[in-house]
């Protein structure tokens, strides 16, 4: 008999035995892609106009059919648990290994015979399932080769997955000797290594105040080793249009290996097996620490969440420690007088993980405190948020679909992976971020102290009724905002080193001690390109130059090349000279905006959405590629502003082109309340709404010091709907308009009175 | 032929089969003896290839077992609790063996499945347990294979089909060299149809002899010695063991059957007479003599 026509005549008597399988695969396939797809035909047929209920029909269709569908893959773990275990759970039994180890038939045979039909029991169902829901689709009028591709790719990308996580099954019915125990053990192999990187992230987070969470790193890929955690990650990347092929690719290849590693288990694995829990004794040990460890450390972190107190953290080492061990321990000997049979590994293991979370918890490893020396710094990059919050990094992109979205970077993963985000150029500029470092590190440690510092409750006094009588706050008026320097911000470093190594910390601080250093490095050309995009901008990208101010937004569109470059050169030249001390001293008149192309294509896609058709998408889509990547004008601006005049904006002259029909003057008290009065007369609120000044240009100024009274203005604006809208605006500081000030000390004195 | 060279298998601290040595005739009867837990399901799993021994070896006419599938072709194993597939027919399973025995005999198993007078299209999950060892037994003599593993397989057969299954494995001795080999606990069951007798115990091999050898060296003699005479007294006599009953004597004597006669007739007894020893008795005597209590053994 030749060897493939035993392997089919195998794979056929082997189908026969699972066909319980089959037929409940087959069931799930026919009632989630026909079925659907018959029954969203039939929704068409309600919409009057038929090319817009096909329009979504299609829409609809294809998505169902598409990779992006997440019940789909939701199917699939449940199939991969399915065929995985259908195919060999028989390893579980010593009649079945007796009887299928005792055939002429090699393991190697076996093992694939079941490998292979495990992949068919689904695949076949599957796939017909899905060419049946496309010729229901093309019937019903679906564009058949928009709807092909799609659907056919899906199934590719999804058998894929399916097949990865169908090996670790196999991998994990293999490495067991019982179906609940390989269930557990399926669900470890997927699912450690991502929770075991979550504590360790958590650990970080939550012990270290310097540490940095970014999506991006080897944890990172670490945390892709789990196929269900890489399978969802693709889904998210073709739903956000990135390519997925490659990774698909590679998580083929990956499963490939997976199952050659199955096929050698299977041929060490011991017959005598079926039946424990585990089918290797070498891995007892390695999987009764990890987990051990694990929960151990998890059930600390749990504790000090709740309480943040050391105790509770060696009380949760303890606990989650030994219940762990000891349900493994009934697991692997099935005995619940087993518990404490390896006590010494138990001791290990919590003495291991007490020892690790000390480590955290007292910083031994000195993380908070890292500072390298000059000589040791590469190159190094900083972002502060009280500096740059308001930048955008990213770009828009176009979908597949037609639509528009804005492929969003966060400053840390620029600065950990994009080497021209390197903001010190001369040793003078790492000398300075080095001394912002330092004095963050004393600032954090200051903090730590005064945290472990036990905090006492000091009572004033009991009254008559026994309760605590909290004295009253005087009533005085919040101080003036300080300046931006003075609050506690992030401050994120990310060091290269001579190494090549990335070093990454942020520091929640005051920048006011370090004022002289932050001024030098924000002047100093290297930082200025890194942070702000518009300075890297060439004029042959641009498309527009849009101008915003009060709401009013002017569009100039018709230069030529020279024109762009000149604009564009003349802005860059002029911010580069804002000095944090001259942004003090300035407000912005408006803001403006170097457009590309396809953020012209964007800002014409939202604008064409009807009055009537616009929901909570359409806001945000506005925020999104209407209001994004602007930039502030300052008076100081004089060439910008001059070419902005030049042609046809208005600078400094658009007022909020609405009726407002009452002002509020709002000023915070010290105990936290607020003090309101209206101001009725007509002539009074345009007088005080002359001086006073956007409050959303502060947003891109933030050196910009205002007073701590604000107007709140109520109008109504007529649209779809007659909306009433509140806003804010604020006058800077020592320009707060006599009026108010007279009346806000006979206000305060009238409080204090009482 | 098999042999087994130091076979030694463990399950964590336990030795089930310790050092074993045992060659196995082709074309004879092998019975492998002992009380549950000596280590003949444990023997015959790796003589299967089931099991991977941890030392020693296992070869079947000359082939390494484990993960050969030319050795494994000459073989097959009835287990204890052999598997037939979830609601599967006997014709199911004839199917699977067709596959992988490519001797299967088809039409034999169809006569000997109306022999046995059972349905082919039946489910086995609805057969009896002497039902289903009969379907085992029918499926191994089936697959054209020279050896037939049979582990405790005539537990639960009836006297008649147990007669039955006898003269088929004789038929096929005769027909095909088939070589036998059966673990039973029970000695009486072998009795009758074994050539040859090993008897494990704690995972070692107790003694292996031929049953003829053994029966022809062994012999009870009754007797009534002539008064004044005690059985010391019987020259050349090797008396392995010496029962009383007042003055009837119940000796049980090794050697040649004739030389045993010849002897006593030269002692001139008042009474003698020999008789065959049964297979028990056989085992009690040989045991015995190495210094176990059979009784406590296997029976």
């Amino acid at each position: 008999m030749t060897s493939r026509s035993l392997y089919s005549k195998l794979m056929r008597e082997d189908l026969k035995s699972r066909l319980w399988a089959i037929a409940l695969i087959g069931l799930g396939c026919f009632f989630v892609f026909p079925v659907p797809a018959a029954f969203m035909a039939g929704a068409v047929k309600e919409y009057q106009d038929t090319a817009e209920g096909l329009r979504i029909y299609t829409r609809d269709l294809t998505q169902w059919l598409s990779f992006e569908n997440g019940g789909t893959a939701f199917g699939m773990m449940v199939a991969s648990l399915i065929c995985g275990f259908s195919g060999f759970s028989y390893l579980n039994s010593r009649s079945k290994v007796d009887f299928y180890h005792s055939i002429p038939v090699r393991r190697e045979k076996l093992y694939l015979v079941k490998l292979v039909n495990g992949i068919l029991i689904l695949a076949v169902p599957y796939v017909i399932s899905v060419v049946a829901a496309v010729i229901i689709g093309i019937g019903n009028g679906v564009d058949g080769g928009k709807l092909w591709p799609v659907a056919l790719a899906g199934c590719g990308l999804h058998l894929t997955y399916f097949i990865l996580m169908y090996v670790v099954v196999i991998l994990a019915a293999l490495l067991t000797g019982n179906l609940v125990v390989g269930i557990l053990g399926s669900l470890v192999l997927t699912f450690y290594l991502p929770l075991a990187i979550s504590v360790v992230r958590a650990y970080y987070g939550s012990f270290f105040e310097t540490h940095v969470y970014h999506e991006s790193g080897i944890s990172e890929k670490l945390l892709q080793a789990s196929p269900v955690i890489q399978y969802v990650i693709r889904i998210n990347e073709y739903n956000d249009e990135k390519p997925v092929l490659m990774a698909a690719l590679g998580a083929l290849a990956a499963a490939a290996v997976l199952a050659v590693i199955g096929c050698v288990l299977y041929r060490k694995r011991p017959s005598e097996a079926a039946g424990r829990a585990m089918a290797f004794p070498k891995t007892c040990s390695v999987i009764r620490i990890l987990l051990t460890m694990l929960s151990a450390l998890g059930f600390a972190l749990f504790f000090w969440g709740v309480r943040e107190s050391t105790g509770w953290c060696v009380f949760g080492v303890i606990c989650g420690g030994v219940i762990c061990h000891c349900v493994i321990e009934i697991i692997y000997h099935f005995d619940f007088k087993k518990l404490f049979s390896h006590k010494g590994q138990l001791v290990g293991c919590v003495l291991a993980s007490l020892a690790v979370m000390l480590v955290f918890r007292y910083d031994l490893t000195g993380y908070d405190r890292y500072l390298p020396s000059a000589g040791d710094v590469k190159d190094a990059a900083v972002y502060m948020d009280a500096l740059s919050g308001w930048i955008s990094y990213g770009r828009t992109e176009q979908k597949k679909d037609g639509t528009y979205q804005w492929r969003w970077r966060s400053a840390e993963d620029l600065m950990e992976n994009q080497d021209q985000w390197t903001t010190t150029a001369q040793a003078q500029d790492v000398e300075n971020l080095l001394a912002i470092a330092a004095e963050g590190i004393a600032q954090t440690e200051k903090r730590k102290r005064e945290q472990s510092e036990p905090q006492q409750v000091v009572y004033e006094a009991a009254g008559d009724d026994g309760d605590f009588v909290v004295e009253d706050t005087k009533a005085v008026y919040a101080d003036d905002p300080a300046s931006p320097l003075e609050w506690n911000q992030y401050v994120t470093v990310c060091y290269t080193l001579n190494s090549g190594r990335k070093v990454m910390r942020r520091y929640y601080m005051t920048l006011n001690p370090v004022r002289s250093q932050v001024e030098q490095l924000y002047s100093s050309e290297c930082y200025q390109n890194a942070t702000f995009p518009v300075l890297n901008r060439t004029a042959d990208r641009v498309a527009n130059i849009r101008y915003r101010e009060n709401e009013t937004e002017v569009a100039i569109s018709d230069l030529n090349e020279s024109q762009k470059k000149e604009f564009l050169e003349t802005y860059q030249q002029e911010f580069r000279t804002m000095t944090l001390q001259k942004m003090e001293e300035e407000y912005p008149v408006g803001l403006i905006r170097f457009t590309l192309p396809e953020d012209e294509a964007a800002i014409r896609w939202v604008q064409s959405v009807p009055d009537e058709e616009k929901d909570y998408r359409y806001y945000r889509m506005d925020s999104e590629f209407v209001r994004r990547d602007y930039y502030p004008v300052y008076p100081s601006f004089v060439k910008t502003i001059a070419l902005l005049k030049e042609n046809g904006a208005e600078v400094g002259s658009y007022r909020l082109d609405v009726q407002v029909s009452s002002v509020s003057v709002c000023t915070p008290l010290e105990n936290g309340d607020l003090d309101v009065f209206g101001i009725t007369d007509p002539q009074q609120m345009e007088e005080l709404l002359q001086q006073s000044v956007d409050e959303g240009l502060s947003y891109y100024s933030p050196m910009s010091r205002l007073e701590a009274t604000y107007l709140e203005l109520t109008y109504s604006e007529e649209n779809a709907l007659t909306r009433t809208y509140d806003t804010q605006a604020r006058f800077l500081k020592g320009k707060l308009p006599t009026q108010i000030k007279e009346q806000l000390d006979e206000r305060l004195h009238n409080h204090t009175q009482r | 032929m098999i042999e087994a060279v130091n076979l030694t298998k463990r399950f964590d601290d336990i030795v089930a089969v310790d050092h074993i040595n045992a060659t196995i005739r082709s074309g004879s009867v092998f019975g492998l003896i002992g009380t549950n837990g000596a280590g003949k399901s444990t023997f015959l799993r790796m003589v299967a290839g089931v099991l991977k021994p941890d030392e020693g070896s296992i070869t079947v006419d000359g082939m390494d077992v484990f993960e050969n599938e030319a050795a494994k072709k000459k073989f097959f194993y009835i287990s204890d609790d052999q598997y037939f597939f979830n609601n599967a027919a006997p014709t199911d399973m004839m199917t699977y063996y067709r596959v992988v025995y490519p001797d299967f005999d088809v039409e034999r198993f169809h006569r000997l499945m109306k022999s046995f007078d059972l349905s082919e299209k039946r489910k086995i999950n609805t057969f009896s347990k002497g039902m289903k060892k009969q379907l085992s037994v029918i499926c191994g003599v089936c697959a054209g294979t020279d050896y037939l593993f049979c582990d405790e397989t005539f537990d639960g057969l009836d006297p008649v089909m147990r007669q039955a299954v006898k003269s088929i494995f004789a038929n096929d001795m005769e027909e095909r060299n088939l070589t036998p080999i059966i673990a039973s606990h029970n000695l009486r069951e072998l009795e009758d149809i074994c050539d040859h007798v090993g008897l494990l115990h704690k995972g070692g091999i107790l003694l292996s002899r031929d049953l003829d050898e053994m029966k022809m060296n062994l012999h009870k003699v009754q007797c009534v010695l002539q008064q004044g005479m005690e059985p010391e007294d019987l020259v050349g006599l090797d008396i392995m063991k010496t029962e009383r009953r007042g003055k009837l004597l119940t000796l049980t004597v090794r050697g040649d059957l004739n030389l045993v006669e010849h002897r006593m007739q030269q002692a001139a007894p008042v009474f003698y007479e020999t008789i065959p020893l049964s297979l028990e008795e056989i085992f009690i005597s040989e045991t015995e003599v190495v210094g176990y209590d059979i009784k406590k053994l296997i029976f």
